[in-house]
């Protein structure tokens, strides 16, 4: 049985091919039903979990692997991502063709700055996450479940079609989690990769091993939000761990996909000099000075609301211990106009590519590398 | 001023009534500044004076108009003073509530949600205010004309405003000021080489006699007029070419251009904040209905007190222009380094305070002289020419100063790196590409944007989210409806966008009508999710039916383009004498930077999270 079959019977959805008819009348159709669900590209209503990613348990249980929280589940009950049903005994991802928000957004916002400079990305996301983190920015969709959201009727065929209409060059997984989405991300990246559309993926990597080198199949740049470098961080101020998170990381670098990391921080939860350095030393070592490093500011938010906003002063701090550390391409965030916008040569450090705010006001790279000495920049460039 | 002075103008004007004023508590004002804002607050009235006087002359009006009118004038009064009275209140609200955003702002650490909201209703509270009062005001203009001819309204609106009617009067014996003739003293050592060499520096010159509508830049063809002019003037004995310079009063080169633009703007402010025509304006002045009233020989209507006290109103306004300055300084996000240096071109302390004297004594000055003529006008004299010229003469002083005060001398040019640079120039220079793009399209606010979309917030926001939010409301009006009424509902859709951003001449209207109709076609059309994806460059298209906008681009370019712009908004702002003081404040901030202390996070209560295999959420 192929996975677009393999959907679950949801009568509220509404008609397909403008005839009326709905995914449960489709599936009553069989094999013909399938044909004109294929036909349009549609896979309205949940889809089910990657089978190489979960398995069943006795007692109609589940057991899902795609994150490092191996969810066990009853039937009737839903993952902690807020995504994942059993439904008897099989598990299923209520995020497919649903997304909640649909935007047209600069590259840099992800964000990926050595990564085709100026582009724009069609930038999808959906309800629900595997976090909990405090100060989250985007609460409001990632702590909902997907249906529990206004949504677009959006099968991956669609995504594609839009691209290449507005000529986007490459389609973002983003605002929430993709790995909550992981089956819409891996049908909509493949279909981009056969067209020469790139995707790229902003997450905060609390995935497996092996659904995380799936994604690496298709994601051509990954912009990894590595949110502090203790445990107790990950664990009271996200609902998270922080070691999965560095094995994913490193199976990103290994696995060869562009790669970019962000730090929010946090004004007096993760900013220490101690733990920004330990992050900046892991990532001199694990990935390489070449490696992009963003540091963004933090707004009010969510549940730290009474917190402010994270002082400048802090931000350049954090970046002048990561240039310490030997990092090469350290940013600040959120924070415009400012020097720490820019990209510059590390051998003869001019300034290569002029942001303000998201905007690019001057990429002088040629053909990657910098006009004045010639050396290559680490990035996508075309 | 004089007693008799005061008494006579009583008689025209109603001069503040202290008993009647509400201020609040800690709304306090050096003695220096409030004797300069209630100097200020006397000019304005005597300025009121002569300008009600020149227009009563000018109408002379028969007894039955003049009866009629009165009557208006004193209802306007009623509308004014009841007006005055809620703004008071309101003032006081702003006080209290830019008081504590401005403070806010100056700790940068974002805006408590409150203290933003009550600013936002603040300010808002105002403007509906002020949309009201010109409201009632032009239902009796609306009838005042009704009074008048065909010709006297013409005569009214043709009314020069009362410095220009200063300037007319003397028209006919110009007189060179100091400045003209320090101006023709330079010209005189210069080759001609030398002028076409700094030809725009000497048109900047001109500019600041008043004698290019207030461009600095010029055509090609009057640069060349005024090369020529000013190479016969080197040529002419000193005194001579002062004479002639002064003579000049209409100007070089052609305004016509930027006058249009500039008025267009004007009727844009007016349909946005409320406004009135000349008459209006007229009636709303105490100082009408009691120049009436003197000529009829009747006592000025009866009217209370003035409600709103000037220091208390102006040291709003400080709040104001104080916010609007640390929101700028916030979003810029200066270093240590770069303030040190901004303070280095800054006018200093001292000399900020002597150009504060110096502005309060033109301005007494200019008291002094304005009571004398509103006295005579009043009283029905025709006003000695020494009286007139004094006035002129002053107010051009006062002026100069003032102009010396805010930009920090553009005439105490500098060396630097072997250049002559203004200030401005040199405090430009300072910036990075990225902040002098975001001062070039920095637009003052009271409350920065916070839009995720665009880190910028130094200014107004740069959103389209207005008009993304009229074409979503487009989209859930009923087929049926929309079908029947398009035309008229894309004419209401664009009306609301004049509203905002300025009529359309007759000619450019159908074809921004027909872009509108077509706008609302397309984002009609789409299903949700196509519409999420093109909405943002929906918006764009429709937020380029936006007059203001290409009116002020019109004459930025008109102005010198960006380096102009980015010079004149660097002088405005950034050496705005208030900008040291907080600049100061926020070197010392940066300076005594420390982290907040560690949160101890075994002490907080903690995200929730999966443990032990629990992780399912319901069932
Ligand atoms: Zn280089």
């Amino acid at each position: 049985m192929s996975r677009r079959a393999r959907q679950l019977p949801d009568p509220g959805r509404r008609g397909l091919l403008g005839l009326g008819l709905s995914s449960a009348a489709l599936a009553l159709l069989g094999p013909a039903g399938r044909a004109l669900a294929a036909l349009e590209g549609r896979a309205a209503g949940p889809i089910e979990v990657d089978p190489r990613f979960w398995k069943k348990l006795p007692g109609e249980k589940t057991q899902c692997f795609i994150c490092p929280l191996d969810c066990v589940l009853e039937a009737g009950q839903t993952c902690f991502c807020r995504t994942r049903t059993n439904h008897e005994g099989e598990l299923f991802c209520h995020a497919y063709s649903n997304p909640c928000t649909l935007s047209v957004d600069a590259v840099e916002k992800l964000p990926l700055n050595h990564f085709l400079p100026g582009e724009q990305t069609l930038s999808i996301a959906f309800g629900g996450c595997n976090l909990r983190c405090l100060y989250c920015q985007n609460w409001a969709q990632s702590q909902s479940k997907p249906d529990d959201l206004k949504t677009y009727d959006y099968p991956p065929e669609r995504a594609l079609e839009a691209v290449v209409k507005k000529d986007i060059r490459a389609i973002a997984y983003t605002y929430t989690e993709p790995v909550v989405f992981f089956e819409y991300v891996r049908d909509v990246s493949a279909l981009a990769r056969q067209r020469g559309v790139k995707n790229v993926c902003a997450t905060a990597a609390f995935i497996e091993v092996e659904p995380v080198k799936e994604l690496c199949r298709t994601i051509d740049a990954f912009c990894v939000a590595l949110k502090g470098f203790s445990d107790k961080f990950y664990d009271k101020v996200c609902g998270s761990q922080l070691k999965p998170i560095l094995r994913a990381i490193e199976a990103i670098r290994a696995a060869g996909p562009w790669l970019e990391i962000v730090n929010l921080v946090l004004p007096s939860y993760n900013d220490s000099q101690a733990e920004i350095k330990k992050l900046c030393h892991w990532i001199r070592l694990e990935l390489g000075v070449k490696t992009p490093l963003h540091f963004a500011r933090f707004t009010p938010e969510y549940r730290m609301r009474d917190l402010p906003p994270t002082p400048v002063k802090t931000l350049e701090q954090c970046r002048e211990i990561a240039r310490d550390e030997g990092l090469e391409h350290v940013y600040i965030l959120n924070v415009s106009p400012h020097d720490a916008n820019q990209t510059y040569c590390p051998r003869c450090g001019k300034v290569l590519i002029k942001r303000l705010g998201f905007d690019v006001l001057e990429n002088q790279l040629k053909n990657g590398a910098c006009p004045y000495c010639s050396s290559a920049l680490p990035g996508v460039w075309a | 001023m004089k007693l008799e002075q005061l008494l006579l103008l009583s008689s025209c004007a109603f001069l503040f009534s202290p008993a009647a004023l509400a201020v609040p508590a800690d709304a306090r004002a050096t003695p220096q500044r409030t004797r300069e804002i209630e100097t200020a607050e006397r000019v304005r009235q005597h300025y009121a004076t002569i300008q009600a006087a020149v227009a009563v002359d000018r109408l002379a009006l028969d007894a039955e108009q003049a009866r009629s009118l009165l009557a208006i004038a004193a209802e306007a009064q009623k509308v004014r003073a009841d007006h005055e009275q809620e703004l008071a209140a309101v003032i006081e609200r702003q006080w209290t509530a830019f008081s504590t955003f401005l403070k806010e702002g100056e700790a940068d650490r974002g805006f408590s949600p409150q203290v933003e909201q009550e600013t936002a209703q603040a300010n808002e509270a105002e403007k509906n205010l002020r949309l009201r009062f010109f409201e009632q005001l032009n239902v009796l203009a609306a009838r005042a004309h009704e009074v008048l001819s065909a010709q006297q309204d013409f005569l009214i609106e043709q009314t020069p405003r009362p410095e220009s009617w200063l300037r007319e009067e003397l028209a006919a014996e110009p007189r060179p000021t100091g400045e003209t003739k320090k101006f023709v003293k330079r010209l005189g050592q210069l080759s001609d080489r030398d002028i076409d060499e700094s030809l725009p520096e000497l048109i900047g010159d001109l500019r600041d006699l008043g004698l290019t509508g207030g461009r600095r830049v010029l055509s090609p063809e009057e640069r060349e007029v005024v090369r020529s002019y000013l190479g016969d003037l080197r040529r002419l004995p000193r005194a001579e070419a002062a004479e002639r310079l002064a003579e000049l009063k209409s100007g070089l080169g052609s305004r016509k251009g930027e006058c249009d633009a500039r008025s267009e703007l004007h009727e844009i402010a007016r349909q946005k904040h409320g406004g009135t025509d000349a008459l209006g304006l007229l009636l709303a002045e105490p100082a009408f209905a009691g120049v009436l009233a003197r000529r009829a020989g009747e006592r000025p209507p009866k009217c209370s007190g003035q409600a709103v006290d000037p220091v208390v109103a102006a040291l709003v306004q400080d709040v104001r222009r104080d916010i609007n300055l640390v929101n700028l300084m916030n979003g810029m996000h200066f270093d240590q380094e770069q303030i040190a240096a901004l303070l280095e071109v800054a006018p200093d302390g001292a000399r900020g305070r002597q150009d504060e004297m110096e502005c309060a004594e033109a301005l007494a000055d200019l008291e002094g002289a304005l009571a004398a003529v509103a006295q005579d006008l009043c009283a029905g004299r025709e006003p000695a020419r020494a009286a007139l010229r004094h006035c002129v003469d002053a107010a051009q002083d006062a002026r100069m100063k003032e102009t010396a005060r805010k930009g920090a001398g553009r005439h105490a040019r500098k060396k630097a790196r072997g250049q002559e640079l203004t200030p401005a120039q040199e405090a430009a220079a300072l910036l990075t590409d990225s902040q002098r793009q975001v001062l070039i399209d920095y637009k003052a606010c009271l409350i920065p944007p916070q839009n995720l979309k665009d880190p910028v917030r130094a200014g107004q926001a740069n959103t389209h989210e207005p008009q993304a939010r009229a074409l979503k409301e487009l989209r859930k009006i009923p087929v049926r409806v929309f079908l029947q009424q398009a035309p008229e509902i894309a004419n209401a859709l664009l009306e609301r966008i004049e509203q905002h951003h300025g009529r359309f001449p007759g000619d450019e209207r159908e074809e921004a009508l027909r872009k509108t109709l077509e706008l609302a076609l397309r984002a009609r059309c789409m299903d949700d999710a196509t519409f999420a994806i093109e909405q943002e460059e929906l918006a764009t298209a429709l937020a380029e039916l936006n007059r203001e906008e290409a009116l002020i681009e019109e004459l930025q370019d008109e102005r010198g383009g960006d380096e102009v712009v980015l010079c004149d908004k660097t002088r405005d702002f950034l050496l705005d004498p208030a900008m040291r003081p907080l600049l100061e404040a926020r070197f010392e901030q940066l300076e005594n930077f420390r982290p907040e202390p560690t949160t101890d996070l075994d002490a907080t209560e903690g995200a929730p999270s999966c443990k032990d295999g629990k992780c399912a959420i319901d069932g």
